[in-house]
């Protein structure tokens, strides 16, 4: 059953020295774990943030009938999350995508596991954590 | 379709198709960083208000079912209806004079969209039950425009 709201980490963890929100420290530990070496992480980190500069700079590029183009706040605010991702040492998303209606979603891959991260059209972020298909941890950041 | 045209009954073994843009910006399938598609691909839209849209291979072409926006390459996403009936997604014959074999998953509607049980089907859809990807497509001649 997915979580909808506040959870803690995984056990034998602690959230006591830290100054982020727990869904927040638990969505980076969930990253960490599928995180790939330091040289790929970084590099695949500043594409996915040279992505978003381009989008920022042209979100036309990304009109289609079956896209609504993210606002430039949200494109702002999917860099803001990509940068801050990065210094937290979370790996690097498999990729970036506009979703259909107004959003920017982060996608790891991870063997069994699928973790997504969505920045929605109002802003709002929500982390998604499927194991076999199923949506084992859900919270809003 | 004309009044006397019938359309026949959704088979299980029959092969059905789902539109994906092809674009490099869009990114939602691209073999080179990934072989599975984004569940992005199956999420309902606002104009999905009774299900999202899928045809039918028995009366579409993969390439007419590529067919999208004039000047847009699609790929077309290929599953079978009795994987999604397997995992409980159902399906409704919903056949448009030009286009018989339209089908929509009643279950995956815009206002349902943040359910957990339309999440997990997103995922099934794109990371489980895809047969195949086909295309991309290229834009048809006809529909470029001349500078």
């Amino acid at each position: 059953m997915a979580q909808e709201s506040e959870s803690n980490p995984p056990a034998g963890t602690s959230t006591a020295a830290v100054s982020v929100s727990a869904p927040r420290r638990n969505m980076e530990l969930c990253l960490l774990v599928v995180s790939p070496p330091e040289n790929e992480r970084s590099a695949g980190w500043q594409s996915t943030i040279d992505t978003l500069i381009e989008w920022g700079k042209d979100p036309l590029r990304l009109a289609c009938e079956e896209i609504e183009v993210p606002s430039p706040n949200v494109i702002a605010k999917a860099s803001e999350e990509a940068k801050s991702l990065l210094i937290s040492g979370a790996a690097n998303p498999t990729r970036v995508v506009p979703s259909s209606d107004g959003g920017i979603v982060f996608e790891w891959e991870s063997g069994r596991a699928f973790l997504t991260l969505e920045i929605e059209r109002d802003e709002d972020l929500e982390f998604c954590f499927y194991r076999d298909c199923k949506l084992v941890q859900r919270f809003r950041l | 379709m004309g009044s006397s045209d019938v359309v026949a009954p959704i088979d299980p073994d029959e092969l059905l198709y789902r539109k994906v843009p092809a674009s490099a910006a869009c990114g939602w399938y691209n073999p080179t960083i990934s072989p599975l598609l984004s569940p992005e691909a199956f999420k309902p839209r606002p104009d999905d208000t009774t299900g999202i849209s899928l045809d039918r291979a028995r009366y579409r072409s993969i390439q007419e079912s590529a067919r999208g926006q004039p000047g847009k390459p699609y790929y077309v996403a290929v599953l079978r209806v009795s994987d999604l009936l397997r995992e409980g997604i159902q399906i409704v014959p919903k056949p448009i004079p030009e286009n018989p074999g339209h089908v929509e998953l009643p279950q995956l509607t815009y206002d349902r969209r943040k359910e957990t049980d339309v999440k997990e089907k997103l995922v099934v859809l794109a990371h489980k039950l895809l047969v195949r990807m086909e295309g991309p497509f290229p834009i048809e001649k006809s529909t470029v425009s001349k500078s």
